[in-house]
């Protein structure tokens, strides 16, 4: 009996009485369809489970949302194969074996010392390590990792246990996996292996998570109530969040989950099948993928031009240039227009001219006009802020560390640290941005217990509590990245005050940003935006190209991914960015990055095709910080 | 010969990053501004150009590497001669005055202390606007409580010891925190906010002393100023900070001078408070670089430098184009009139140019107020933007010097009357008097009684800015 031994953490009479932690409830974030495939396979395990003590059937949550099921139809035409079943037999027992010998604070192992801290493996970055070309999924899977918080262990494990996940998996995968040589033959395959990728990828980080929590201060606790005084220090100290020094403790041994380059790697080692790059012999040599055949319906030229008419010279784009000759005269005119129609409220023509780009000082009133619903902002900050003196997320500290290290180093954002510490903060603990996720979140978001009752009853609940007893966690479903505060960094000079940035944020976030970062066949998510990049580039630079491809080995990815993923925020100057984030608000369409990103490469086009190795195209690539985003856009599309 | 062709070749390619844009022209008709270098400028110099340099500052040298000169190394004659102030005033030490050709060129001029040393930048501007009130000019004009209403330029201040009783009125009067500095010092050294008689009293000893002591040992005398702290300046995240603007001026009668577009706001690293509690912070009120570097936990990626582009991005979002715009209009138009007012001190020598370091603080009020201005600005890279910045600074600004001085050095037969050859790079226009016109002998007479500067109506007097004529100033 495997299960009789999963450990329960010590509750020691020193320490205070428990808090919310991790659920302890099993994993239950699969959609319903696949739930009656899976329950009819897994019905003795499920009671195995229930001998435990803890219900399964009251955690198992009735509010799987409609919504999210329409987004992930794995095929269940093929069931799942004898020979996985073994494999996964064998394995989840290692798994749960190893935390017990190693973390030695359960009552299953009462030889060890009961509060010993954990140490960890600071080495141990295997969890982030890229994907190779097999599907090692098992291994991966039930690693053991001596520093895992137990219960967010006994969490994935169970999650193995139940063996929902692989069955899924392979159900999923059925064709694919078995296949000698892989072929996707369409784009719902391609899905289908994009959302086994992000499945692993987020067990990967919700490990990472786990570790680091357990290697911080906070030791293991993902999510708690602050204590009066926390509360009131944290209060104190909200204007002054940049003041890292105040919280030394907490951010001691603090690491960034995964970062920008992690993503990029995500992208260039992307297991593609040989027939997409079939005219390559790079590939062959390399690990790398090209995305050049890939099956995604991508729009061509004629599709582009017409979906950026506004872009083209023949109308009056603004680009920021103080030195036109007729600056002046010219900004008055576009500012009293935008003006006029502000002052009406009129969206659509507002979206019309914030194609056209707006002016510093008109901005904030467009983009609020076209995004912003001002009406519930008021009482959901107040709330927002109020969760922020009250509950202690983990993933704060790890915030907190990022922002210092990206925004309070960036030569342009760095008087705005303050700023971006408290949008950020904000940010994690935002329900109303899980609800908005589209991509990236196929499975559910880890779950914290709420509040099961207080002990005076007249203190506020935590809000997700009241409804369902569990809430995702982080609360705003995403796993932050290194980076993302730079998403927030050029807001600062469009709205002045935390409230405005926090919500202008927030929009560009769940309407636009989120796509960057989550791998997806959302035709305006990262790997389609690449795919068609790559496709652009070989349509119009061919030789541009193949001298990249097989003479440098350069991957073009390496460049490009991360301007894609920031949304070229920190990469070009700010006034050149926000007149970029003008047309995507205009737009609304994200392609326009790949497009700069193109006029870039047919700018430098010349000086690549001079270079003799792969560093100095790597320095012509590298600084792009004086580029104009207005020329480069039209002479990508127009010429 | 085959040398240098072959390290040009390979500069080229590995100091693209920047340069690529220049190469790449787009096929369409597209607006662009205008960093590129015209075209009119070859790529390879007709001239072998010899620079010779006492200073080892990395930008500098970058700078030379990238426009392809030659160290002199003590063979020859050199064209560029990059000095700091004391070894080029010493090319012009009566006696044993360098004998220039007509192709070389020194950074700096025989007397620009007037400028750079404080003292004499306050008494000149005195003197200067003192002169235009005298004259009826209109930019000499007082309010009621006699203020100057355009040459407002510096906060009041005073020569220690000799205008201490000047001080001690203004104290009494007004009263509040006063700042000493100094005379000849830089980088924020000696610098002290006083706001009590007493202490002030102590310098005026302390200067009084120094100054029986130099008359002892027949030395120099430094000097302090004391003048009006501007107790409210504009802050951006509660901080403090200052503009650093470069100036190039390549003649002085006429006066000819360009800013360059990538300046910086220096701010401090400690949110700013007005009380008195504080003024013995330095890091609160001081925001030289050399300064702000002794702070523990002082940013080297940063260094706490903001680009002048971003600030007036923010700004324009803050306050609205239109005040901005008349900010920066009052910031060039200070540097204008500064310059004006040593115009007729400068000896005019055709083998100098010079580039100023303009220091200037905002108030909360949206006013400029010029602290000081370097004749030598640090060249020193303290961050990876400043390297950027700092190495196409000298090369831009040696390459108009040439241009201005000796344009066949730069390949060109003649300028072009109408400028567009101009190599400006990153600088802008920022005020090109018009030559003075040759004088008949009867009119020299009549301009000779009249003084320096001529009559309101003569031909000398430099018009007085109007909004239509001005340099478009909006550009930064």
């Amino acid at each position: 009996m495997l299960h009789c031994v999963i450990p329960q953490p010590k509750r020691s009479a020193t320490h205070p009485p428990p808090r919310p932690h991790l659920s302890d409830q099993p994993f239950y974030g699969f959609r319903n369809s696949i739930r009656q495939h899976i329950d009819a396979k897994t019905k003795v395990t499920s009671q195995k489970t229930t001998a435990l003590g803890r219900s399964i059937s009251k955690s198992t949550p009735t509010t799987t949302t409609s919504s999210t099921s329409n987004r992930y139809r794995p095929s269940l035409a093929n069931p799942p194969r004898p020979k996985a079943k073994l494999i996964l037999k064998a394995k989840p027992e290692a798994a749960v074996k190893a935390p017990i010998n190693t973390v030695g604070c359960g009552d299953a192992a009462p030889k060890e010392p009961a509060c010993k801290k954990p140490t960890v493996d600071r080495s141990n970055r295997r969890l982030l390590r890229p994907y190779r070309r097999s599907l090692p999924l098992l291994p991966l899977l039930t690693r053991s990792y001596p520093a895992l918080s137990v219960r967010l262990l006994n969490q994935s494990v169970r999650r193995e246990k139940t063996g929902r996940l692989e069955r899924l998996l392979q159900a999923h995968l059925e064709p694919a996996a078995n296949a000698v040589k892989w072929a996707w033959p369409n784009e719902s395959t391609l899905q289908a292996h994009v959302d086994f990728l992000n499945i692993r990828w987020r067990l990967q980080l919700e490990k990472a998570l786990a570790r680091a929590a357990a290697g911080s201060s906070s030791a293991g606790t993902l999510h708690r109530q602050r204590t009066l005084e926390e509360s009131r220090f944290m209060w104190s100290s909200w204007a002054s969040l940049d003041d890292v020094s105040l919280f030394q403790d907490q951010l001691r041994d603090i690491e960034p989950l995964y970062t920008l380059k992690d993503l990029t790697k995500r992208i260039m080692e992307f297991p593609v099948p040989e027939e997409w790059c079939a005219d390559s012999s790079a590939t062959a040599k390399s690990n790398i993928s090209y995305w050049l055949h890939c099956p995604l319906p991508l729009p061509d030229w004629d599709e582009l031009r017409g979906t950026f008419v506004e872009l083209s010279p023949l109308y009056d784009n603004y680009c920021a240039d103080y030195f036109e000759e007729d600056y002046k005269e010219v900004q008055d005119a576009r500012d009293g227009r935008l003006n006029r129609v502000l002052k009406r409220r009129d969206v659509l023509s507002a979206v019309k001219l914030c194609r056209l780009g707006c002016s510093a000082s008109n901005r904030d009133a467009t983009w609020s006009l076209i995004l912003r619903d001002k009406t519930q902002e008021e009482a959901q900050y107040k709330r927002l802020l109020a969760e922020f003196v009250r509950w202690e997320v983990f993933l704060d500290w790890v915030m907190l560390q990022s922002v210092m290290d990206t925004v309070g180093n960036a030569e342009q954002f760095f008087n705005f640290v303050t700023q971006m510490q408290q949008v950020m903060q904000l940010f994690q603990r935002d329900p109303a941005v899980v609800e908005r996720l589209e991509v990236g979140l196929l499975l559910e978001p880890l779950g914290v217990e709420g509040e099961e009752a207080d002990q005076n009853g007249d203190e506020p609940r935590h809000p997700k509590a009241v409804s369902d007893r569990t809430s995702p966690y982080p609360p705003n479903g995403v796993i932050p990245f290194h980076e993302m505060s730079m998403y927030a960094g050029p807001l600062a000079y469009v709205c002045i005050r935390t409230k405005p940035c926090y919500f202008m944020f927030r929009e560009f976030y769940c309407r636009y940003f989120q796509f960057l970062h989550h791998l997806s066949t959302h035709p305006q998510s990262i790997l389609p935006m690449y795919a068609l990049f790559e496709n652009l580039l070989h349509s119009r630079e061919q030789s541009v190209w193949e001298h990249l491809r097989v003479k440098l080995a350069v991957h073009p990815a390496k460049y490009v991914v991360p301007w894609l993923t920031m949304a070229f925020s920190s990469f070009i100057e700010i006034d050149q960015l926000l007149v970029l984030w003008d047309r995507i608000v205009g737009f609304g369409d994200l392609r326009v990055l790949v497009l700069l990103a193109l006029g870039i490469f047919i700018l430098r086009g010349k000086v690549l095709l001079k270079c003799k190795t792969s560093r100095e195209a790597g320095a012509v690539l590298s600084d792009i910080l004086n580029v104009e985003v207005v020329p480069l856009l039209q002479l990508a599309l127009f010429t | 010969m085959s040398q240098t062709t072959e390290r040009s070749d390979s500069d080229s390619e590995s100091d693209s990053s920047r340069e690529e844009e220049e190469e790449a022209p787009p096929t369409v008709k597209i607006p662009t501004r205008k960093t590129e270098v015209p075209s009119a400028v070859p790529v390879k110099f007709q001239a072998v150009i010899k620079y010779h340099t006492d200073q080892g500052f990395r930008p500098l040298l970058c700078a030379f590497r990238n426009l392809q000169w030659r160290d002199f190394a003590n063979r020859g004659r050199w064209h560029m001669f990059w000095a700091n102030v004391a070894n080029a005033r010493a090319l012009f030490q009566p006696g044993q005055r360098y004998y220039f050709n007509d192709d070389q060129l020194v950074n700096h001029y025989q007397s620009c202390y007037q400028l750079s040393r404080k003292d004499n930048m306050t008494k000149n501007i005195k003197k200067f606007r003192m002169e235009m009130a005298h004259l009826k000019d209109p930019i000499g004009k007082k309010d009621r409580h006699g203020n100057f209403l355009y040459l407002d330029l510096i906060a009041p201040t005073y020569l220690l010891p000799f205008d201490f009783n000047t001080f001690l009125t203004d104290f009494k009067k007004n009263g509040g925190l006063y700042i000493v500095k100094p005379c000849s010092g830089s980088q924020g050294q000696g610098i002290f906010l006083v706001n009590q008689l007493d202490q002030a009293k102590r310098w005026q000893e302390k200067a009084l002393a120094e100054i029986a002591a130099c008359v002892q040992d027949n030395e120099g005398y430094q000097g302090y100023l004391i003048s009006r702290y501007i107790a409210n300046p504009l802050l951006i995240d509660g901080k403090k900070f200052d503009l650093r603007i470069y100036i190039l001026v390549t003649s002085f009668k006429p006066l000819r001078c360009y800013y360059y577009r990538q300046g910086f706001c220096r701010f401090c690293a400690t949110r700013y408070s007005p009380d008195v509690g504080n003024i013995d912070d330095k890091f609160m009120h001081l925001t030289n670089v050399a300064v702000q570097k002794q702070k523990k936990g002082y940013n080297r990626s940063h260094g706490n430098k903001w680009s002048l582009k971003a600030f007036r991005l923010y700004m324009e979002r803050v306050y609205g184009r239109g005040k901005i715009d008349s900010l920066f209009d009052k910031i060039f138009w200070m540097i204008v009139q500064s310059l004006r007012s040593v115009q007729s001190l400068m000896d005019n020598d055709r083998h100098c140019y010079e580039m100023y370091g303009y220091d200037c603080l905002i108030d909360a009020h949206l006013k400029p107020w010029l602290l000081e201005i370097n004749a030598s600005p640090s060249l020193e890279d303290s961050t990876p933007v400043d390297r950027v910045i700092k190495t196409s600074l000298l090369s831009d600004t040696m390459r108009m010097a040439l241009y201005e001085r000796c344009p066949h050095l730069l390949g060109m037969k003649e300028k072009r009357p109408d400028a567009s050859d101009m190599p400006l790079g990153d600088y802008e226009i920022l005020y090109l008097e018009e030559p003075a016109p040759k004088l008949t002998p009867a009119e020299r007479v009549k301009k000779a009684n009249l003084g320096r500067y001529g009559s309101t109506s003569g031909p000398l007097q430099a018009p007085p800015l109007a909004p239509q004529d001005r340099p478009r100033w909006n550009s930064m």
